[in-house]
């Protein structure tokens, strides 16, 4: 049985959750290994239906690499979003995507384990971490 | 299989035997019985015989007699003739005589015959003038005209006719006596003639018979062997399609075996390769956990030596140091083993100082020497070149392990190590180096294994002299490595001489590296440096930190890539120290990124790779990302300084220049928008950014609007979270203006400052936003 490995972009703005996702997809290692190690990626505008996902435990039996927005909207944080999903599976990677570096030192306390500040170089940064991940699993 | 094809041979050799018995049967039986025909020659002959002569007993034609006695005159050869062609069946020679016999009475009757007949024409001859007599008396009787001749001639006349005519009735009683005999001869003849032809028709019945019992005895032999043949072929077939099948079970077997082989085989060498791979990555792995508590703990002595201790704790301090060494000599010796072992290991090709090399090593072990109370001494022949070409480490390796094993096992006598100069053919020299001490010596029986892996004379060996086992397998390999010989000659307890022959080239005294502990001292560049250190291991950081410092170096730490890499947005750094291995990030993907992405240039800031692994075999890969030096853990400030003045001699750059601002990176002032990082993300694909730009447009007007109303309806705090969400696209897409608009509204919120400030703010970046909408609908249009 082929190792499954959910790829997920938590971000409430389309526009830059499609740049994510869309960074991930141009992933070297993603693009040449989806099919063999059944690599899904998954965006979620709406933290709720996100929250769904993790309640119906579909992220818990596999490895799991999160890129998550700190500021999901109405007040939810996309580190309490990374609680709950390792909470779930202790095999989580948690990439937090934030806005500047205060808030990423406010939230230093969270579980996250890099943290990438949303800014021009972001998005390669994201592929890039995505890539050595890959590499460092399977290859 | 060989009795399949034994089978197969035999009977396919049977069915052609029988095959060829049976065509040469057939061809031997086309042929007409020679003998028969002979036979009936022979009784043609013989009726044409007879019916010549009958003619002739009626013309008595002698012409008539020709084929006669043409036939009688052949007619012997053909019998015998006949004769030798049934000399092999004594009952048809015996037939053959008897028709011999009987054509021999046949030719003597018809030899009689034909007398008669000759006979028989004297006498017809005799009855015409019979009959001629007869005539002329009658004429004699009639009354004579002429008186005179009737009265003389009547008289004579009567008495010669009588006795004529008695005579020929003797002639006419002897005529039929002989036509009697010939019709008695003719009779007999007719009779050996019946008889000979019902001796012919026996005889040609019998070998008729006699061929045909043959032909058919030879049928009934055809038969059986046909029936034979039949089997065999029948064998033949079947035991052609055993083997066939046979061939092919086996064949189908031997592919599958081979296949089942070959899987094997490939599963024996992807796991060989991953057991190779996981040594290596263990090997990696366990230098790097090793070398780098070790780096700590040598790094850290070495600083706490250069501040003023009491004399027992500096003597602490260096024993811990050379304890540390130590180890870190054990963890070089086992991965060069690992190397060597895998042929990895490369030779350095730089010009150095033999004598220098030499001195090391005695430098190294004149004090155990001493503790052994042994003389340690070395010699180089005055033949041998002052600088050679090669590499200076591995050949102090070799020597350090031999040294190293003669002061270890020679207690109270004699250590000598020497270089002589064996050849020296233009630039190539062959150096003999040779250990002789006067130690404990090695058994003559263990001589051979004394260069195996993790081999030493006895196991009590480690147990009372320590080591690992490896140095003299270590050395022979890389004897091996220089294409050189090693040879050892030792007796026990008496001592041991090791030889070894290594090619080196001739070296070039103005390339000899210099030493820069001569010069130890930190330039005034160096100290001007602003320096990031990558490394994940929180005591190498702290290394840095403490050497750096001492040197007046302007430090900053990361603790992996991703971090470096934000650190590195926004600060520009002279120089970059980065491990190659780190969780997240790697040292090597992360320098990838900051030269290709970032477009931080060499010259700008050069990376040095550290790694407690040696790189030096994937260094083409580590300069290729963009990595300039490479500094092996642990290092001493020796080290790190020359590896710092190798890169700063080498590219020239102003400490003062300030990192790129991502404002900057504008192309256009007078664009509202820049859509430079959008396009290099989409990789060219227009459709990707148009979708991006409807995104953009979609969710930033949404974002505004949604501004707008919360600015008048006084809810702040959504306001200020929402231009923070509005930063990163509005960015992105090069909206500056926006960005500044909308940064300013979050920190007016964050201040505190009039509601009218902000709902201005609010309205002109509503305004700019239409501007940038209408700019980003205008791309939309022309990607459509």
């Amino acid at each position: 049985m082929k190792q499954k490995i959910n790829i997920l972009v938590v971000e409430d703005n389309i526009y830059y959750n499609n740049l994510i996702f869309n960074a991930l997809q141009q992933s070297t290692h993603f693009v040449q290994k989806k099919v063999k190690y059944q690599l899904i990626l998954q965006s979620f505008v709406d933290y709720s239906d996100f929250m769904q996902k993790i309640e119906s435990r579909e992220f818990a039996d596999n490895d799991v690499v999160a890129f998550v927005d700190y500021n999901l909207g109405n007040g939810i944080s996309g580190a309490q979003m990374i609680n709950s999903l390792k909470k779930e599976n202790s095999n989580t990677l948690a990439v937090l995507l934030s806005q500047s570096r205060t808030i990423e030192e406010r939230s230093i306390k969270n579980n996250y384990d890099f943290y990438v500040i949303k800014d021009t170089f972001a998005p390669a940064l994201c592929r890039l971490y995505l890539d050595q991940f890959i590499e460092n699993k399977f290859l | 299989m060989i009795l399949a094809v034994a089978l197969l041979s035999a009977t396919g050799y049977l069915s052609y035997r029988n095959l060829s018995s049976i065509v040469s049967s057939i061809q031997l039986d086309l042929k007409p019985d020679q003998r028969l025909l002979s036979i009936r020659e022979i009784s043609m002959d013989l009726e044409k015989a007879q019916n010549s002569i009958r003619i002739y007993s009626t013309t008595y034609d002698t012409l008539d007699l020709r084929p006669y006695y043409t036939i009688i005159s052949n007619i012997d050869g053909k019998v015998s003739r006949l004769r030798s062609e049934c000399v092999h069946d004594p009952v048809l020679l015996k037939q053959t005589d008897t028709i011999s016999k009987l054509i021999e009475g046949n030719i003597v009757i018809w030899n009689q015959l034909l007398f008669l007949y000759n006979n028989q024409t004297v006498l017809g001859y005799l009855k015409q003038l019979s009959v001629r007599l007869d005539s002329s008396s009658l004429e004699a009787h009639r009354p004579e005209s002429n008186i005179l001749k009737r009265v003389f001639s009547r008289n004579q006349n009567r008495l010669n006719e009588d006795e004529i005519i008695s005579n020929l009735r003797e002639l006419e009683h002897q005529d039929s006596i002989t036509k009697i005999r010939v019709t008695k001869r003719e009779s007999k003849l007719a009779v050996t003639s019946t008889e000979i032809k019902e001796k012919f028709y026996d005889l040609i019945t019998k070998i008729e018979n006699e061929i045909s019992d043959i032909v058919n005895e030879k049928a009934l032999a055809a038969d059986k062997l046909a029936a034979k043949t039949y089997i065999f072929i029948a064998m033949f077939s079947v035991s052609g399609t055993l083997l066939a099948i046979l061939v092919m079970f086996i064949i189908v077997r031997y592919v599958r075996k081979a296949h089942v082989y070959q899987v094997a085989l490939q599963s024996s060498k992807d796991e060989a390769e991953k057991l190779a791979r996981t040594k290596e990555l263990f090997m990696a792995n366990m230098s790097h956990e090793i070398r780098t508590p070790v780096t700590a703990i040598s790094g850290f002595t070495e600083q706490l030596l250069h501040e003023p201790l009491d004399e027992n704790t500096t003597r602490t301090l260096k024993i811990i140091k050379s304890s540390s060494d130590h180890l870190g000599n054990i963890i070089n010796d086992i991965l060069d083993f690992s190397k060597l072992q895998n042929g990895k290991l490369a030779l350095e090709k730089v010009h150095f100082f033999i004598a220098q090399v030499l001195e090391d090593v005695n430098a190294l072990f004149e004090r155990p020497a001493i503790r052994n109370n042994t003389r340690l001494s070395y010699s180089i022949s005055p033949d041998t070149p002052e600088v050679l070409l090669g590499d200076p480490y591995r050949l102090k390796q070799i020597l350090l392990n031999l040294v190293s094993n003669s002061v270890k096992f020679t207690k109270n006598g004699k250590v000598h190590f020497s270089v002589n100069c064996v050849k020296n053919d233009s630039s190539e020299i062959e150096l003999l180096l040779e250990v002789v001490d006067t130690g404990v010596g090695i058994d003559e029986s263990k001589l051979s294994l004394i260069f195996e892996d993790f081999t030493q004379e006895e196991m009590s060996t480690t147990r009372k002299y320590g080591g690992t086992g490896l140095g003299l397998s270590i050395v022979k390999k890389l004897i091996e490595l220089h294409n050189g010989t090693i040879d050892c000659v030792s007796k026990k307890n008496q001592g041991t001489r090791i030889t070894c022959h290594i090619l080196y080239l001739t070296g070039n005294e103005k390339l000899v590296r210099k030493d820069v502990e001569s010069q130890f001292f930190i330039p005034e560049e160096v100290k001007n440096l602003k320096i990031l250190v990558v490394d994940d291991e929180e005591y190498n950081r702290l290394l840095f930190k403490t050497i750096m410092t001492r040197w007046q170096i302007r430090y900053y730490e990361a603790s992996n890539g991703m971090e470096a890499l934000e650190i590195l947005k926004s600060d520009h750094f002279d120089l970059l120290f980065m491990d190659a291995r780190m969780p997240g990030i790697d040292g090597l993907k992360a320098t990838q990124f900051i030269r290709n992405e970032m477009n931080i240039t060499e010259s700008e800031m050069p990376v040095i790779c550290i790694s407690a692994a040696n790189v030096n075999d994937d260094w083409q890969k580590y300069k290729k990302a963009g990595m300039n030096a490479f500094l092996p853990k642990p290092f001493t400030e020796e080290m790190l300084l020359t590896t710092i003045l190798s890169v700063i001699k080498d590219y020239s750059y102003s400490s003062e220049t300030e990192p790129v601002k991502e404002e900057e990176i504008q192309p256009d002032g007078a664009s509202k928008i820049n859509l430079q990082n959008l396009y290099h993300i989409s990789g060219g694909d227009e459709q990707f950014v148009k979708q991006m730009l409807l995104s953009f447009d979609e969710s930033t007007e949404k974002g505004i609007n949604e501004i707008q109303e919360a600015v008048a309806s006084g809810r702040l705090e959504l306001v200020s979270e929402l231009a923070h969400k509005m930063l990163p696209p509005c960015r992105h897409i090069g909206a500056l203006e926006l960005c500044n608009l909308l940064r300013k509204i979050e920190e007016n919120i964050q201040k505190k400052t009039e509601l009218s400030d902000l709902d201005r703010l609010a309205k002109e970046s509503l305004q700019e936003f239409e501007e940038v909408s209408r700019l980003v609908k205008e791309q939309i249009t022309k990607i459509s």
